[in-house]
């Protein structure tokens, strides 16, 4: 689930959910041109793969068993960058809508809390920053 | 005892080095592991950055008790998705 290659979005939609799925919902999260103001020209994404792992699997069994849908699948790619490029694909697969659409959007925020992945931006001025993702719902970013 | 201590992001960047093995007390604990890692010279840019703490691939608090070999990995706001 963690890959340094191009996500392939074609083959994602492509996957046929076990027969009993009526419906599959999907999040891609792509690299944006600016954040903060700044205007972004790539980005680099550096990974604690073993854990990383550990962690996108934790998420999707506790996010299954939260709300009954059937599968989850997540791939997240690290290393370089460009903008436009898909970062991070998941793909829900359920009965019925009202759970698939949930568990998207929840497994992505737990994504962006608990799996331990970096984030580089590179500035059009040259600069560069390690940017925290620092909008959690509310939850405090650390112990 | 010895453990592995690693970093990641600008931590990485500013030490130079992904990993190092730190000399530690028995017993001690994983916030005074990370304490002793940060005391690293080129960290101390870094020593309000909030941290979090995992052994072995594992979230634990800062008072989880370490063991000989174990992997500490201080870990800076993470920001994937």
């Amino acid at each position: 689930m963690i890959t340094d290659q191009p996500i392939d979005l074609n083959q994602w939609l492509a996957q046929q959910p076990a027969p009993g799925c009526g419906a599959s919902a999907f999040f891609v999260g792509r690299v944006r041109n600016h954040h903060q103001g700044k205007k972004v020209t790539r980005l680099f994404y550096e990974c604690y793969v073993p854990m990383a792992e550990k962690q996108i699997t934790a998420i999707a069994e506790t996010v299954k068993q939260k709300t009954g849908v059937q599968e989850i699948r997540v791939i997240h790619r690290v290393g370089w960058l460009e903008i436009g490029e898909a970062a991070v694909v998941i793909s829900v697969s359920s009965a019925h809508r009202q759970e698939a659409f949930a568990a998207c959007r929840e497994v992505i925020d737990r994504i962006k809390q608990d799996v331990p992945i970096w984030k580089k931006e590179i500035y059009q001025d040259l600069s560069h920053d390690w940017v925290a993702c620092t909008h959690h719902n509310g939850k405090a970013l650390h112990n | 005892m010895k453990i592995k201590v690693l970093f990641f992001a600008q931590l990485r960047e500013a030490l130079g080095k992904e990993m190092l093995w730190l000399e530690v007390d028995a017993f001690c604990r994983t916030r005074d592991a990370a304490d002793q890692a940060m005391r690293e010279e080129p960290l101390m840019p870094y020593q309000n950055l909030p941290l979090r703490y995992a052994v072995n691939h594992e979230f634990q608090p800062a008072d989880y008790v370490l063991r000989e070999g174990d992997e500490l990995a201080l870990l800076s706001p993470v920001a994937g998705g």
